[in-house]
Order: C-alpha cells, then sequence, then structure tokens
C-alpha cells in the first residue's frame, strides 16, 4: 500500500515537475485519473483481502477444534495410563494366588505319589512273599496273598502315577499268577488223571474207563490244590476246566450208554481215591436201567469233590452238562414213546425213573430247582405221542403227494358212497339201526346221490384222501384233545394238497391231461370234503367242535373251475389260431390257394379237436368230456357260419365249392371220423349249438329258391329254426340274381 | 439272414450261422431221446424214461462250410401228448420219423405221423428222415427193405439206426442237415449274425454218407 501511495506521489512530483504551467488542467485530470486509478486499486486490493478473510477464518476455526481434540486425547491417554497400572497391579496379585493353589495341589499329588509308591512297596513286599510261599509250595498262603496284591493293585490302578513302576509290579504279578497256576496245574495234574482206554486193552466190545485217581496219603495236599484253585482261578478259567470236564463225561460215558441200545454201565471197583466206569456191551439194556445208570455215574463224579465245595463245583457241572444231558434224555424217551395201550401202560416206569433221576439232580446239587423239562416231557407223553402220530401223517401226506401226477387211477361211481357206508354210527343202539336204516333207505332211493362221476384222478390224491378218512377214523378212540389235534393235522393235509397242487400248475406247462387231472384232483378232494364231518361219525368223534372240511370247498371247486377253464381258453386259442391262417371266403371257388388254405386249417382245427378228445376220453367225466370236444367244434363251426355269411356275392363256383367242402370235409368228415359211437346225430345237435345251423347253411348254398321257400315254411320249416331272417335274406340275394323272383322269394321268407 | 464271406487276415474266414430247426417223431418207447442223447451227448441209457411233452436241446455242427445251430425238438409219441405237439411243428425245416425195427406197429403208425406232419407243418418243401432204430436187437421184424420202400413211397430220406452202438445216428442227422442246406429256401429266413472261425477246415469235411440214401 505505502508502495502505491509512494508511487503516486513519485508520479505527481514529475508531473508537477514536468508540467509547470499550462498544462494545469491536464495535469489535473490525469491526477484525477490517477486517483480514479487508485481507488479502483484499493477496491481491487481490498477485494482480495476480504476473500483471503474470508478462507482463513474456517481454517482457523477448525484448528481450534482441532486443538481441543488435542487436548482431550491427552487426558483419556492419561487415565488410560492410570487404569492400566492399576490393572497390571492386579494380575501380579492373583498370579501369586493361582502360585500358591498350584504348589498346594502338588504338594497333594507328591503326597498321593508318596502313598502310592509305599503301596507299591508293599506290593513288591508281598510279592516277594508270594514267590517264597509258591517255592515253598504253600500254595494257598501264595494265593490269599496275590489275591491282596491284586485288591492293592485294584485299589491304586486309578492313581495314574508311576506308571512304569506300577506297569512292572503288573506284570510281576501276572508272571507269579501264571506261576502259581502252572504250580497248581502241575499238583493237580500229579494228584487228578483221568483215562480213556481203547477197546484195544479191553476184552469188551467197547470199554471206556473213568478215573479219578487220588492218592490216599495226599488228600489234604489235594483239598489244598484245589482250595488254592478255587481261590486263584479266575471264573472264565474255572468253567472252562469244569466245561472240559463235563465234555469228557458226556462224551465218554453218558452219550455212549444213551444212544447205543446194546451198552450197559458197570462199575467195575469202587474206593475212597478211584472210581472205575465201565461201559460193557450186552443184550438190550431197558430205558429204566440206562436212566438209573446215568444217576450211578453223576453220584459217582460227585463224590469226587472235595466236600467244602462240592455245592459250587456240583451247580458248575450240573451247568455244564445240563442241557446235553437233557437232550440225550429227552432223544431216548422221545424214541421210546409209546404207541399202543400196553406201551403207555409200561410207560410209566419209565417216567418214575425220570422223576428219580430229577430228584438226584437236586440232591446231587446239579441242579437248583425242582422243575425240570424232563418230567414235564413224561407227564405230557400223550401230548408227544399224538404229536409224533401227526407228525407221521403229514410226513405219511407229503409223501403222497410227492408222487407224480400222470400215476392215475379210475375213480367214481359206487365207491363214493362205499366210504359213506364206511363209519359206523355210534348213537344209542335203537337210534343207530334207525339211522343206519334211514341212510341205506337215503342211499338206495337216489342212487346217484353222493356219486362221483367215473374219470381219471392221481392215484396220489386217492390216496391222500384214504389217509384222510383213515386219520379221522383214528379220532373215534380218542381222547377229545387228541382227536381235535388229529382234525387239525388232516386239515393241515389238505392245505398241503393245495399248496402243492397250485405250485404244479404254476411250474408247469399247459398241458391238457394235466389240467384234467389238477381239475379232477380237486374236484375229487372237494366231494369228500363236503361228505364227510362230524355227522359221518354221530357220536363217535370225541369233543365238541365241528370237525368239519366244508370251508376248503369252495376254494378248490373254484380252484379246480379256474384251472379247467384256463386249459378251455388254452385250447380255443389253439382253434383260433388255426381259423386265423385261412383267407375270406369271397372268390374262393376260383382260388386255389384259398382253398388249401381253407382245406389245412379245418383240417388242423378237426384233428387238435379229436386229438384233445382222445386226451380227454377217459380222463374227464364223459358228460364234461362231450361238452368240451363239442364246445370247441361249437367254436369251429361258427366260424365257418359266420365267414360263409360275410360273402356279399356268391359265383355259381363260390357255392359250389363252399358246398362241397362244409358238407365233405366238415359235416361228413366229422360224424365218420371223429364223433363217437355213442354219440347220436341229435346229441351232436345238443351239445354243438352251431351243428343244424351249418346244415341248413349248406343246403340253402345249393338249394333253388323253391326249395328255400318250402324248407323256410312260412317260418315254421326247419330253415327257419335255425337261422334268422336277415341271415336267409342275405344269403338268397347273395346267391341268386335280382330278379322279380328273387323278390318275390324274398317276400315269403318272413 | 445270410451275409456273403468277406477277406480277412492270417486264416481266418467268416462263417455263415444257420439255424434249423429239427424235430424227431414217432409212436412212444422207439427210441426218440436215446437218438436225440446219443448225437448231443454221446451217452445212452438203456433206463431212459418217458419224454414229457416236448425235450429240446441245442447242438452246433460245421457243415459244407457254414456252422449250423440245430435246435432238435424232442417229442413225446405217447398218445396223450398228441395235443401238444402240433405247436412244435410249426417253422420246422427237417423231420425224423423214428420207428423201432422190432415193432411192427410203431412201423404202421408211421402213417398217422406223416398225417400230422402234413397237416401242421408250415414247411411243405421240409426234408424228411425215416430212422429205423434199435437194429442192435436181434429180433428185428422189419426188413431195410420195407423201411426202404416206405422212404422212397413218401420221398424221405432213411437211414436204420442204434442209438446204443451209435451206429448210424450221426450219419441220420448230419445227412438230415446236409440236405436242408442244399435248400437255401428252407433256412435262409433263419440265418443270422456273422461268426469268425479259425479252423475252417474241421467244418468243411463232407459228411459220412455211409447207409444213408436219398430216395
Amino acid at each position: 500500500m505505502a508502495a502505491m501511495v509512494e508511487e503516486a506521489r513519485d508520479l505527481v512530483s514529475n508531473i508537477l515537475r514536468s508540467c509547470t504551467n499550462s498544462e494545469g488542467l491536464m495535469l489535473e485530470e490525469s491526477i484525477q485519473r490517477v486517483l480514479k486509478r487508485n481507488n479502483e486499486l484499493k477496491m481491487e486490493v481490498s477485494g482480495f483481502l476480504k476473500k483471503y478473510y474470508h478462507e482463513f477464518l474456517p481454517m482457523a476455526d477448525s484448528s481450534l477444534s482441532l486443538e481441543n481434540r488435542a487436548r482431550d486425547i491427552m487426558t483419556d491417554t492419561q487415565r488410560l495410563t492410570s487404569l492400566i497400572e492399576d490393572n497390571l497391579n492386579s494380575q501380579r496379585l492373583s498370579d501369586s494366588a493361582g502360585k500358591r493353589q498350584e504348589g498346594e495341589a502338588r504338594l497333594k499329588e507328591i503326597t498321593v505319589t508318596i502313598s502310592f509308591v509305599e503301596s507299591l512297596l508293599e506290593v513288591h513286599k508281598r510279592l516277594i512273599k508270594a514267590r517264597e510261599e509258591l517255592k515253598n509250595s504253600n500254595y494257598l498262603r501264595a494265593a490269599e496273598l496275590t489275591e491282596a496284591v491284586t485288591e492293592i493293585m485294584i485299589e491304586i490302578r486309578g492313581l495314574g502315577c508311576e506308571a512304569i513302576v506300577y506297569r512292572s509290579l503288573k506284570e510281576e504279578l501276572d508272571l507269579l499268577k501264571s506261576d502259581i497256576k502252572f504250580s497248581l496245574y502241575e499238583e493237580w495234574n500229579k494228584m487228578v488223571t483221568w483215562t480213556t482206554l481203547s477197546s484195544n486193552n479191553q476184552s469188551t466190545d467197547l470199554a471206556i474207563l473213568s478215573s479219578h485217581t487220588v492218592p490216599a496219603e495226599s488228600c489234604e495236599d489235594f483239598e489244598n490244590v484245589v482250595l488254592s484253585l478255587f481261590t486263584i482261578l479266575e471264573e472264565e478259567e474255572w468253567k472252562a476246566r469244569v466245561k472240559t470236564y463235563s465234555q469228557k463225561l458226556l462224551e465218554n460215558i453218558v452219550k455212549p450208554l444213551l444212544t447205543n441200545g446194546e451198552h450197559r454201565l458197570e462199575v467195575q471197583s469202587e474206593r475212597e481215591d478211584k472210581i472205575e466206569m465201565m461201559i460193557m456191551t450186552s443184550p438190550p439194556v431197558s430205558i429204566e436201567d440206562k436212566l438209573c445208570s446215568v444217576i450211578t455215574i453223576l453220584t459217582t463224579v460227585t463224590k469226587m469233590i472235595p466236600l467244602a465245595h462240592r455245592p459250587d463245583w456240583s451247580s458248575k457241572l450240573g451247568k455244564e452238562i445240563e442241557p446235553e444231558l437233557y437232550l440225550l434224555v429227552h432223544s431216548l424217551l422221545s424214541q421210546s414213546s409209546p404207541k399202543t395201550a400196553e406201551e403207555r401202560t409200561s410207560y410209566s416206569m419209565i417216567s418214575e425213573t425220570v422223576l428219580q433221576l430229577e430228584e438226584s439232580f437236586v440232591e446231587l446239587g446239579l441242579v437248583v430247582s425242582e422243575y425240570t423239562s424232563l418230567s414235564d416231557y413224561t407227564k405230557n407223553v400223550d401230548t408227544h405221542i399224538v404229536n409224533q402220530q401227526c407228525q407221521d401223517i403229514l410226513d405219511h401226506a407229503r409223501l403222497i403227494l410227492t408222487r407224480p401226477l400222470y400215476e392215475t387211477t379210475a375213480v367214481g361211481g359206487a365207491d363214493t358212497t362205499e366210504l359213506l357206508k364206511k363209519f359206523k354210527f355210534r348213537a344209542e343202539p335203537q337210534q343207530k339201526e334207525l339211522e343206519q336204516h334211514q341212510v341205506e333207505a337215503d342211499i338206495s332211493s337216489f342212487p346217484f346221490s353222493f356219486l362221483f362221476p367215473c374219470c381219471l384222478i392221481s392215484s396220489s390224491t386217492k390216496d391222500l384222501i384214504a389217509l384222510l378218512y383213515d386219520t379221522l377214523s383214528k379220532c373215534e378212540s380218542t381222547s377229545a384233545a387228541t382227536a381235535s389235534q388229529m382234525y387239525i393235522t388232516s386239515r393241515d393235509m389238505v392245505d398241503l394238497f393245495i399248496a402243492l397242487s397250485q405250485s404244479y400248475c404254476l411250474t408247469g406247462e399247459s398241458d391238457p391231461l394235466v389240467s384234467v387231472l389238477q381239475h379232477n384232483n380237486y374236484m375229487y378232494v372237494s366231494h369228500h370234503l363236503l361228505i364227510i364231518g362230524r355227522h359221518q361219525f354221530s357220536s363217535g368223534l370225541p369233543g365238541k367242535a365241528p370237525m368239519t372240511f366244508i370251508d376248503f370247498v369252495p376254494q378248490l371247486r373254484r380252484l379246480a373251475e379256474s384251472c379247467f377253464l384256463a386249459e378251455m381258453g388254452s385250447q380255443t386259442s389253439v382253434i383260433e389260431s388255426f381259423l386265423k391262417s385261412s383267407p375270406s371266403f369271397n372268390d374262393i371257388g376260383s382260388d386255389p390257394d384259398k382253398q388249401e388254405s381253407l382245406t389245412l386249417a379245418v383240417c388242423q382245427s378237426l384233428n387238435h379237436i379229436a386229438s384233445l378228445s382222445k386226451t380227454f376220453s377217459n380222463a374227464l367225466p364223459d358228460e364234461l368230456h362231450k361238452r368240451c370236444k363239442y364246445g370247441l367244434l361249437n367254436l369251429l363251426v361258427s366260424e365257418l357260419i359266420e365267414r360263409t355269411l360275410s360273402v356279399e356275392d356268391f359265383s355259381v363256383d363260390d357255392s359250389n365249392f363252399l358246398y362241397t367242402f362244409l358238407s365233405s370235409n366238415v359235416l361228413e368228415k366229422w360224424s365218420v371220423d371223429h364223433r363217437g359211437r355213442d354219440e347220436t346225430e341229435e346229441a351232436v345237435a345238443d351239445l354243438c349249438t352251431s351243428w343244424e345251423k351249418l346244415k341248413e347253411l349248406v343246403f340253402v348254398l345249393k338249394a333253388e329258391q323253391e326249395d328255400i321257400v318250402s324248407r323256410w315254411g312260412k317260418g315254421e320249416g326247419p330253415l327257419s329254426k335255425h337261422m334268422s331272417v336277415p341271415e336267409v335274406k342275405h344269403l338268397i340275394r347273395a346267391s341268386f340274381k335280382n330278379t322279380s323272383r328273387r323278390a318275390e322269394t324274398l317276400a315269403k321268407i318272413t | 439272414m445270410g451275409v456273403s464271406p468277406r477277406p480277412l487276415r492270417g486264416n481266418l474266414r467268416v462263417m455263415e450261422d444257420v439255424s434249423l430247426k429239427i424235430l424227431i417223431i414217432g409212436d412212444s418207447g422207439v427210441g426218440k431221446s436215446s437218438l436225440l442223447l446219443r448225437f448231443v451227448n454221446n451217452t445212452f441209457d438203456p433206463d431212459q424214461a418217458s419224454t414229457i411233452g416236448v425235450d429240446f436241446k441245442v447242438k452246433t455242427v460245421q457243415l459244407a462250410g457254414k456252422r449250423v445251430k440245430l435246435a432238435i425238438w424232442d417229442t413225446a409219441g405217447q398218445e396223450r401228448f398228441r395235443t401238444l405237439t402240433p405247436a412244435y411243428y410249426r417253422g420246422a425245416q427237417g423231420v425224423i420219423l423214428v420207428y423201432d425195427v422190432c415193432l411192427p406197429d410203431t412201423f404202421e403208425g408211421l402213417e398217422v405221423w406223416l398225417n400230422e406232419l402234413d397237416t401242421y407243418a408250415t414247411k411243405k418243401d421240409l426234408v424228411k428222415m425215416l430212422v429205423g432204430n434199435k437194429i442192435d436187437k436181434t429180433e428185428r421184424k422189419i426188413s431195410r427193405a420195407d423201411g426202404l420202400q416206405f422212404a422212397r413211397r413218401n420221398s424221405m430220406l432213411f437211414i436204420e439206426s442204434s442209438a446204443k452202438t451209435r451206429d448210424g445216428v450221426q450219419e441220420a442227422f448230419e445227412e438230415l442237415v446236409q440236405k436242408i442246406l442244399q435248400n437255401p429256401d428252407l433256412y435262409t429266413e433263419n440265418t443270422s449274425t456273422v461268426n469268425v472261425s479259425s479252423n475252417p477246415s474241421s467244418g468243411s469235411e463232407p459228411p459220412s454218407l455211409c447207409g444213408c440214401s436219398l430216395v
């Protein structure tokens, strides 16, 4: 600013100096301009300064706020520093407390370790002592020390310190135990022997010697050893030892005795220290004697056990031998189950012996409970007998049903009614006589009642039914429970028959004879199951159960029906397949290929029906056989009629060929070659519903219009009986030209 | 369908596969199953059980440069199975009619079997072979001349055989197959895949013609 003012002054002085006089105005103007310029500069400078300060003020404000914040941070920092210092002080305090606790725990650990080490020391000492006792053959003391050491070891096992020492001592203990066991086994072996002599050394066929040799002078030692063993041996080892002993006893003595009828037991000598039992070959031995021998064996064996440990040892031995011994005795009892009343009486002796055997089991301490399954078996011997009988019956039924289906037998006619008379009525004598007469009168009045038609069935089925009757007839002389069981078995036989027959149907291919036999078998069984029941036996069957098989009948009939219908469906398909290959009848008179094809198809069909008829002729009941045969023929004839009627226009050749073909190759051929001797023309017409229709069709194919009208007979003639108005009119239209004469003829067909 | 042979390296050669259906028919007990067993398994069972329904065996032979897969259907001769057998006649290219040279009834029954064959066989030009079986037996009732005459009358091949001693069995089948192969119309629709044989010479040997005559 000052510089600018100075500059202005210099300028004025210069102007004043240069323009001294006249140019005062100009100078003034110049001064004015300079002043103006000066003012402008001032304004410019002032604006600049304002702008500068306008930017400077916010910066100054922010600087101030920053300064304040810096002060706050300083304050916070100081506070934080003081806090950290406080925390550091408290941590040091807690560290000290922790160290103290650690020290205490360590102290405890050391205390425990000291006690542990003391225990280990004790273990060590006892182990050394036990070893010394073992060396001196003082097994019981050694076993007791070992047991005590084991207890200590178990106590200190969880402490988990001085593991190496502990393990070493544990190993030492195990070693000591093994040594004691070994020494005891050695002693045991010295004192106890079990010898099985081979038959070569004996004069008898089979001789087995069982001996427990205990030297008399060392009885105390033996007891010492046994007691030691009871102390030292673990449960499992003891069990194994008893198990081995039991197996030897069963295999060498009990089993040969019970399974072979010619073996008997002989106690050769009996002393305190030695017992010899021999199995000798002899004449058949009774079951009672065998069971008594078992008692002797068990008594002899248990005598060898030291008295102090007898109950424990006996129960262990009992547990080992009981299952197999019971099985052997069961097997013996089941083999000797009585089958007759006399045998049943003598079986009471066996029952008593079984009871004695059970009692001896309890007395010898082999079993605790008095309850055993053996006496149950003898008490329920009647049930077992029935069970066995039922099992035998079912086995027999199975055997029968495994025979081939093709093994056939003829049934039907009188044999069915004979079965009815087979059973006797057991009502009051007077009533019985009346009923018997009534039944005989009924049968003679209606000879076809209960008559099964003559046909072939599998011989196995006939035998099965005979077995069924036989089983039920046995029920008459038994108790209600037995009869009920026999009845259930009889039903099982029927179930078995159904199951096996169905499986046979499933596996076999379609075979007409098999299907027919199956059908007949089902019907035969259902026929007998329909008539058999309590009513046949009157009051002969014990119990009040209905004892009927009638519930099987619908199922069996359904099976028979489905089996037979399936076969007929199959045969129908065969005929249809032959006809399918034949052509339509249009222009057949002039087409040799069509003629040949039709001839072959009809020939195949007739041949097949004839073959089937031969197969069915003996197997099926006669009536059913005819219905099958003519049913299939009807299928063929209907198809031929349908195809003929479908022709729109017959040429003379067509009519001639069809007339000749149908009359010769169908009507005559059937009558000559395939019709049965006993089948009349009327019977054929009855069975084959389209037969007469075919005849009328053949007639129309060759007839003149007058003849057709005449045969129609105003709706009363034979033609009208078998053919409808539209069919006859269609044939007339197809055969004759459209003339007024044809119209007249058609008008007459109403 | 048949495929023409293509050249291959070495001695390998493409062989045409032909499948043929052969039927064995005849009365019960003439030895149909025994003939089949002898041909397929080279075994003989004197107590061979009656065939139930139909039995079936397959054997592949190499003849005339072709590998021929024979499907041989052994039918039951018993009357009761007569309804089952027609289904098996369909598509057969060759038929072996068997009779027992010791049983005249089985020879007379041939007419019935021929009638069955004419009725049910779909291939009218199928090859028929008449086999007089059981020539090992001493009580022969049908002479070779009678058999030959019957075969000639019905345009059949003829051979006598014994399944027990193997005489004529192999020849009967091979001659029948040879004859079928001479008529490609019979089997062309049955030829199928192409296979490679490394030993063509074994299949191209001419079959034995001993005892077999075309009449």
